[in-house]
């Protein structure tokens, strides 16, 4: 009796295991997925603007058969893995994808390969890969099968060392996301009451700190124009490293994380990584603080629960879905062209969210000294994009 | 070990010396008791089950189907067994159904087998071993730096990496042995804990100028140089020797545990450490020496999301849930090495059929973590399972004894 007792811990014991190294997908619900289409944003940085007004004439037998591989997040991740989702929804709905389009998740390295497999099996033409992670994979692969062409995210071309590699059946999206960070940092600045903000990271990633690196400049900036004393906390532009949490699944760590944050007065916080910017919003509603979220990615007010609604400031948004859209649009039109895409705020490829909730906390004056630094960004008058992207 | 010594049944009870027959012969042979029939008829039961359940979860998810249950029943009969059949179909063409799913099998399978013998050796002493996710980090560690760092012939190169994964491995589940030895720190706690230790570090290390690739800001190493990848086995089928390596391992396994003393002394300690203890033996070190073959094995399955899987480079987490996978595997394969190679062969088969079934019946990778779960589930009730098909109670309530001695 006793070891009967004994294995059924034991085997408790393993099935918080295996639950522990899924993927979390009960937190999250088809509906946030759905709502990300709220991103509305327009890439213009293309020959093909025009064809908003084409699509009745789209032929459907000419349709692209688009598959997108994600990462480890999975698909459902209320981050860019969604986002690259929505946008090969979006292309199926206009008709640029093929109905059957599909996507694959992978849970661990080891998923990629069969995975580009099965694609490349079932007569992908086009196939989409998420995330920097999968950039070596996806250059091994579409160097082997010159007949399909492949959009990577969040990555920029390279060889076995990491040189910069041009193939003419690669696009590559990437994201000047700095540029966005940079005025939400400015706002932010504007907004604290305490004069101290804060950012932590999932990992020391380009595709992360590129944001932190964004706002604490964006913060300086505010200090420079303003003769004020704002404090970042958790990113040193120049030692390039931060407050990171080394995961982007442990929601108690960056609970914790948040709540020690919070315990040097911080007052306006951007965590970077997906859906560990949650338990920030969780501690700032338990300890009942004066404090705002910005969100990432995709417009937080939406792609997140209702309960954190009321705290996002603003969300530093990538245009990932538009331009996977885009991406299959030109293939499916015949004006496809490889090479790096850039995102930055002169093609709506980053920008900042709407304020939601927080709208009346700011300032009229506020609100348009961030749309002016907005515009002086976009014409180069004032630099913000100090992070290279890609390699 | 003597063969007119007791015989320590790998159910955990002491029989007499085996009598001529060919059950005693067979037992002699594998190890495995007298009444290997009743040892397998409670696992089969268990996947078939865990299929079945699976199956109806399968039917429970299919939103568009479902409401036709309320209108037009035998149309959402026949929709729910096709799209069930599909997706098993799938399962099984995406595992066996070819040269290259029997390869992908063999590949998730390489690992998982490693790792769950590392699991079932601190079963059969007594001791949880939780840390194997832990211990596969540090010693795929140890083999990445070898790999990239030497330049050796390939048939020096391979071993001398995986002998650093060895020696890695084993001391860092040493730690835990010496805890345990030393001061009787749990080593359920101090594993688990010492897994969290190995992620972060593998994760600074990877930030270092030691392992970080060059021109690069995440956390990523250099590639392993050729001579010490992995050779695949059959053309570009990612099936490798670390293959036979984990067969290898399963031959050694049982070789230590059924026929060296050090072995008799680790399954007689797990047994019950106070006989161990009458009968002379130092169980705390058994304890610590558990530890090291237990974190040794870990260490080798670490070595082949480094030295056998493209890009050849450590990340982040690369050993993924491996080491958790093999608590359960172990406990399905009734941590027996043979039951061990044939529960990581399932679990890879899964792993490579469930890729297939995502692709194919759209069904999500998840459902395999649901079957894996379920399978677990039966194991570790034996009584449901023996419920549910009407099996009788044997006499003697054996071969459910996988362990003993929580907090021994």
């Amino acid at each position: 009796m006793k070891s009967m007792r004994l294995i059924a811990l034991l085997g408790v014991l393993a099935l918080v295991a295996v639950a522990c190294g899924g993927s979390d997908t009960t937190t999250t619900t088809a509906a946030a997925v759905a709502e990300t289409t709220t991103t509305t944003a327009a890439p213009v940085d293309t020959p093909t603007t025009t064809a908003g007004t084409t699509d009745t004439t789209v032929a459907m037998a000419d349709a692209i058969k688009t598959c997108l591989v994600t990462d480890l997040a999975g698909v459902d991740d209320r981050s860019f893995n969604a986002s690259a989702w929505q946008g090969v929804q979006d292309a199926m709905a206009a008709g640029y994808a093929t109905e059957d389009s599909t996507f694959l998740e992978s849970s661990d390295a080891a998923d990629w390969q069969p995975n580009i497999d099965t694609f490349i099996s079932q007569g992908c033409q086009h196939i989409v890969t998420v995330g920097f992670a999968l950039g070596e994979v996806t250059a091994t692969n579409a160097q082997a099968h010159p007949e399909i062409t492949w959009t990577m995210i969040d990555n920029v071309l390279t060889d076995a060392s990491f040189a910069p590699l041009a193939l003419s059946n690669v696009r590559e999206l990437v994201y000047q996301t700095d540029q966005a960070a940079f005025a939400a940092g400015y706002l932010a600045a504007g907004v604290s009451k305490t004069g101290v903000l804060c950012t932590y990271g999932g990992g020391n990633f380009p595709t992360v700190s590129i944001f932190m690196d964004g706002f604490a400049r964006g913060a300086m900036h505010y200090n420079d124009v303003k003769g004020t004393d704002v404090q970042v906390l958790g990113w040193d532009p120049e030692a390039k490293d931060g407050v990171f949490t080394g995961s982007f699944t442990d929601m108690g760590l960056a609970r914790s994380t948040a709540d020690s944050l919070f315990q040097e007065n911080c007052d306006v916080i951007i965590p970077v990584g997906g859906a560990i910017n949650l338990p920030a919003g969780d501690a700032i509603n338990d300890g009942g603080l004066d404090a705002a979220l910005i969100g990432v990615d995709a417009d937080a007010y939406f792609a997140m629960d209702a309960k954190y609604q009321s705290l996002w400031l603003t969300t530093v948004e990538k245009a990932i879905a538009p331009f996977v859209t885009l991406a299959v649009q030109d293939q499916q039109e015949g004006t496809w062209a490889a090479g790096s895409f850039v995102g930055n705020l002169a093609n709506d490829g980053v920008g900042l969210a709407p304020y939601h909730d927080w709208d009346s906390r700011v300032s009229d004056e506020l609100k348009a000294e961030v749309e002016q630094l907005l515009q002086d960004i976009k014409d180069g008058k004032v630099k913000a994009d100090f992070t290279p992207v890609g390699y | 070990m003597n063969d007119d010594q007791p015989h320590l049944e790998e159910n955990g009870q002491v029989e007499p010396p085996p009598a001529a027959g060919p059950h005693s012969t067979l037992s002699r042979i594998v190890g495995i008791g007298s009444s290997l029939r009743q040892a397998l008829v409670v696992p089969a039961l268990a996947v078939v089950t865990a299929l079945l359940v699976g199956a109806v979860i399968i039917a429970l998810t299919d939103l568009d189907t479902l409401p036709l249950w309320g209108t037009d029943p035998g149309e959402a009969f026949r929709l729910t067994m096709s799209g069930t059949g599909t997706a098993y179909k799938a399962l099984f063409v995406g595992s066996v159904g070819s040269s290259r799913a029997i390869s992908e099998t063999l590949f998730a399978a390489t690992p998982l087998i490693l790792a769950g013998l590392a699991v079932a050796v601190g079963f059969q002493a007594g001791l949880f071993n939780i840390g194997v996710n832990g211990q596969m980090h540090i010693g795929g560690m140890a083999a990445l730096w070898v790999g990239f760092s030497l330049t050796l012939p390939a048939f020096i190169h391979i071993p001398l990496a995986i002998a650093a994964a060895i020696m890695a491995g084993a001391i860092w589940a040493g730690i835990a042995g010496i805890l345990k030895a030393r001061t009787g720190a749990h080593e359920v706690i101090t594993t688990i804990m010492l897994n969290f230790v190995a992620l972060f570090l593998v994760d600074y290390l990877l930030k270092t100028s030691v392992f970080q690739a060059a021109g690069r800001n995440d956390p990523i190493s250099e590639k392993v140089n050729v001579t010490a990848q992995f050779p695949t086995l059959v053309g570009d089928y990612r099936v490798n020797i670390g293959f036979f390596f984990s067969l290898l391992a399963v031959a050694f396994v049982w070789w230590l545990m059924y026929r060296s003393t050090i072995g008799f002394e680790f399954r007689a300690v797990g047994f019950n450490p106070s006989g161990g203890r009458y009968a002379g033996m130092n169980v705390a070190w058994v304890y610590l020496g558990v530890m090291a073959v237990s974190g040794a094995l870990a260490g080798i399955a670490g070595t082949n999301p480094i030295l056998g899987l493209e890009p050849y480079r450590g990340t982040s987490g690369f050993a993924g849930t491996i080491g958790f996978d093999a608590i359960a595997l172990a406990l399905l394969g009734r941590s027996h090495p043979v039951g061990v190679l044939f529960a990581g062969l399932l679990f890879g088969a899964l792993r490579a059929g469930g890729r297939e079934m995502q692709g194919v019946a759209g069904v999500p990778i998840d459902l395999v973590l649901v079957l894996q779960a379920l399978i677990i589930v039966m194991i570790a009730a034996p009584r449901l399972v023996r419920a549910i098909y009407r099996i009788k109670t044997p006499d003697q309530d054996a071969s459910t004894t996988i362990s003993t001695g929580w907090g021994g």
